[in-house]
């Protein structure tokens, strides 16, 4: 039986064959009433090229690759043949898978009629109508190709390694501004006079190797146009080989990718901006999530604040840097934006991790969600501390230096008036000199070397004066203050004595104080002075000098029981130069205002209280450290 | 002439100076000095609320003094609220300030006559008795 059938299969192939061409665009098939239909799987993978399977198949999977639209004229056809017509002809489309529907013309006839005039076997081959899927598939097809292509704005070439011949497609002399053709094109034309020089090289490495088989070709390089101007290209190819010729081709495409590379340039560029201005600026960027408290840092902002990277970070967390001092601006600043949505940007201290006190800067904004509801804060964080501490001490060097021009203003002022005082004299008595009488010169010349001696006098005092104005870099050191105001008393042993007076000290916690030697003795010297040079004239002179010590200064107080100072009169000119108060004849008005100046030398201050009758008290302020 | 003097200055040499130039003139009678703002205001004011005798016709005041120097006395000095038959008198800033600054300041008082700069000059003196003095005697 099986061998039977193969004979007649092969019998019924030979019937149906007529001629290769035939042949090329047919497949044969049988119908038996006792097997079913069969198709003849070889020809048909021949013909269409088709790597599926048309299975050996029944009518009913035959009926499903039928096009829905076809299946009732194929109906029709079959169910005739059996009854009036011994041939059987169609047309209809057939699912052939990967090509989709193909039109075939189908015919057969009746090859065997069983005795009761049944019919066996009907055999037939079906025709791929070639015209009806080049003319309508294949166009559409390459229309879609087209589109594709012009799309890509790509150009294609082709290089025929046998023939050295090379093709390129309209696109391609439109990618360099010519019309098609315009240019003779071959491979040394296209590598020597359009590629440019820098970029050769690396070119002919990548072809090569494409060549050699190794990779598949793709490069970026640039090419010069028409107009002159150097734009960048990326071309991609590899071997074909071509099934009719035998010859290797080198196929591939090109297109300009000028924007890409430029937008590639500046991204780079704006990558590397950020990444250093981060770095440099130490600017860092920070989320607030408002649900959760959870606070996202950058590295920058985990860097100043000192903490290491990845430390989970919450909104209680972020806050507990700041200083307790600048608590308030940050919270304010914070809830203000999640109620209000209104932006900040703040400057605050914070203390690091490692307990380093820096001054950041801070910006703010609310982030909506896709619904529309502030949900996030996002903002700048930046360590300022250098430009902060330059501020202050700009601000700082400022006052310094407004306080320091007043100061050399008067000063100035005061020099000349006294020296002025002086050669007002000097004038007045030449003047009288030219009028006198022979008996009244001596007596002049005794007063003219008085206002010489005075004059001498009032210089040696000034430059004392811009002597302690003028010293860069003053030696501080620590000094005992027990020590110091028993210099002083010493000094100042003979006025104590005839006074009777009284000194009581009480340094308490401050036992030294860091200031200059000289300097600090003349102050304590010239405040004991001072304080029984005027004490209450039905009083004997009782001085109390004690210290205490604030975080940053080192305070001294001189208490007396003298005689005491009109304020409201007299405040804001105690310390000045040649000012003074009382009919002493010791009182020289330079005492206070020496003392001011070496104080405030010292980077310190000195105050006055005072009541007329009861007496006064000085209190010297001095930094603890130098 | 029958002047009375008042001069305010705490500088011994420009007391003596001064004191010298008039003798050899006869504008002053009689001469009080007092050596600063304090002790002057508290001697003058009885005469300058009654005339009397020692009630100056003519003030010459130092600016820089102790205790209380020549703004302030000018000051305590303009709110003496003197009787309407008050003698009028003529002030002088004597000062050796040249400072624009103290003129101005001084001028814009209406107490003060006029600012001499020391050292003060026979011409200085002419202009206060033969001139300001005159002009103000005639007027009464």
């Amino acid at each position: 039986m099986e061998s039977l059938n193969n004979d007649r299969q092969e019998t019924d192939s030979s019937k149906m064959c007529a001629s290769e061409h035939f042949r090329a665009h047919t497949l044969q098939w049988r119908w038996r009433r006792t097997e079913g239909l069969r198709f003849f799987q070889k020809e048909l993978v021949e013909v269409l090229k088709v790597p599926g399977q048309i299975p050996h198949t029944n009518i009913h999977s035959f009926k499903e690759r039928l096009h829905p639209e076809d299946a009732g004229r194929a109906a029709a056809a079959l169910v005739r043949i059996g009854k009036d017509q011994q041939r059987i002809e169609f047309t209809a489309r057939f699912n052939l898978l990967e090509n989709g529907y193909c039109p075939f013309r189908v015919s057969g006839m009746i090859t065997e009629r069983g005795s009761d005039q049944q019919v066996e076997e009907i055999v037939g081959i079906a025709q791929l109508q070639k015209d009806g899927l080049e003319a309508g598939e294949l166009r559409r097809r390459n229309e879609r190709l087209q589109r594709m292509i012009s799309s890509t704005s790509a150009g294609y070439w082709d290089w025929n390694l046998q023939t050295d011949e090379e093709w390129w497609s309209p696109a391609m002399y439109g990618l360099l501004g010519y019309a098609p053709n315009e240019i003779r094109i071959d491979y040394n034309i296209w590598i020597n006079e359009l590629v440019i020089h820098e970029d050769r090289e690396h070119l002919q490495a990548a072809i090569g190797d494409c060549l050699k088989g190794q990779s598949a070709y793709c490069a970026e390089f640039r090419m010069k146009k028409k107009n002159g101007t150097i734009e960048w290209f990326e071309s991609r190819g590899r071997i074909f080989q071509d099934q009719e010729s035998g010859h290797r081709h080198f196929t591939g495409s090109c297109i300009n990718i000028e924007a890409h590379i430029q937008t590639r340039v500046i991204r780079e560029r704006e990558n590397f901006l950020l990444r250093e201005t981060s770095r440099i600026g130490q600017i860092g960027v920070w989320e607030l999530n408002l649900a959760d408290e959870i606070v996202t840092w950058s590295k920058e902002v985990y860097n100043i604040h000192g903490v290491p990277q990845e430390t989970p970070i919450d909104f209680e967390k972020a806050v507990s840097f700041y200083l307790e001092e600048d608590l308030s601006v940050v919270s304010d600043a914070v809830q203000r934006a999640a109620a209000t949505g209104e932006p900040f940007d703040f400057e605050a201290r914070i203390r690091t991790l490692d307990d380093r006190v820096r001054w950041v800067r801070a910006t703010g904004e609310p982030i909506k969600n896709i619904q529309g509801l502030v949900d996030r804060l996002r903002g700048v964080f930046q360590d300022i501390t250098r430009h902060k501490e330059y501020e202050l001490n700009i601000l700082k060097a400022n006052r310094d230096l407004a306080t320091h021009n007043e100061r050399l203003t008067n000063f100035s002022h005061i020099v000349s008036h006294n020296l002025r005082t002086h050669s007002g004299n000097f004038e007045m008595i030449l003047r009288l000199i030219e009028d006198a009488e022979d008996g009244e010169v001596a007596g002049y010349i005794d007063i003219l070397n008085k206002i010489s001696n005075s004059l001498s006098e009032t210089i040696s005092r000034l430059n004392e004066i811009t002597d302690i104005q003028n010293i860069d870099e003053l030696k501080l050191e620590p000094l005992n203050l027990a020590e110091m105001v028993q210099r002083a008393e010493n000094a100042l042993l003979g006025d104590i004595g005839k006074a009777d007076a009284r000194i009581e000290t009480d340094f308490g916690p401050c036992e030294s104080i860091i200031a200059n030697r000289s300097y600090l003795q003349s102050a304590f010297q010239n405040l004991l002075s001072n304080a029984i040079k005027y004490k209450h004239p039905e009083r004997t002179p009782h001085i109390r000098i004690t210290a205490d010590a604030s975080q940053n200064h080192c305070i001294i107080k001189f208490e007396d029981n003298g005689s005491g100072i009109d304020l409201k009169t007299h405040g804001d000119k105690i310390f000045g130069l040649y000012k003074v108060f009382h009919r002493n004849p010791d009182a020289k008005g330079v005492g206070l205002f020496m003392t001011r100046t070496q104080i405030e030398a010292m980077n310190g201050s000195i105050e006055v209280e005072s009541e007329p009758g009861e007496g006064s008290i000085f209190t010297i302020k001095l930094p603890r450290k130098s | 002439m029958n002047c009375v003097l008042c001069l305010i200055e705490n500088d011994p040499i420009a007391i003596f100076g001064l004191k010298k130039m008039l003798e050899k003139t006869n504008y002053v009678k009689q001469l009080e000095v007092y050596e600063d703002g304090e002790q002057a205001l508290h001697k003058l004011k009885p005469h300058l609320i009654e005339n009397t005798p020692r009630t100056p016709d003519v003030i010459f005041l130092d600016l820089n003094m102790p205790i209380m120097d020549g703004w302030e006395f000018i000051e305590a000095y303009t709110a003496i609220d003197r009787p309407q038959n008050a003698k009028k008198i003529l002030l002088y800033v004597v000062t050796s300030s040249v400072m624009q600054r103290d003129r101005d300041r001084a001028c814009e008082l209406s107490a003060v006559t006029g600012y001499i700069v020391k050292p003060v000059t026979k011409d200085d003196l002419k202009h206060v008795f033969e001139e300001d003095l005159q002009e103000l005697w005639k007027n009464q």
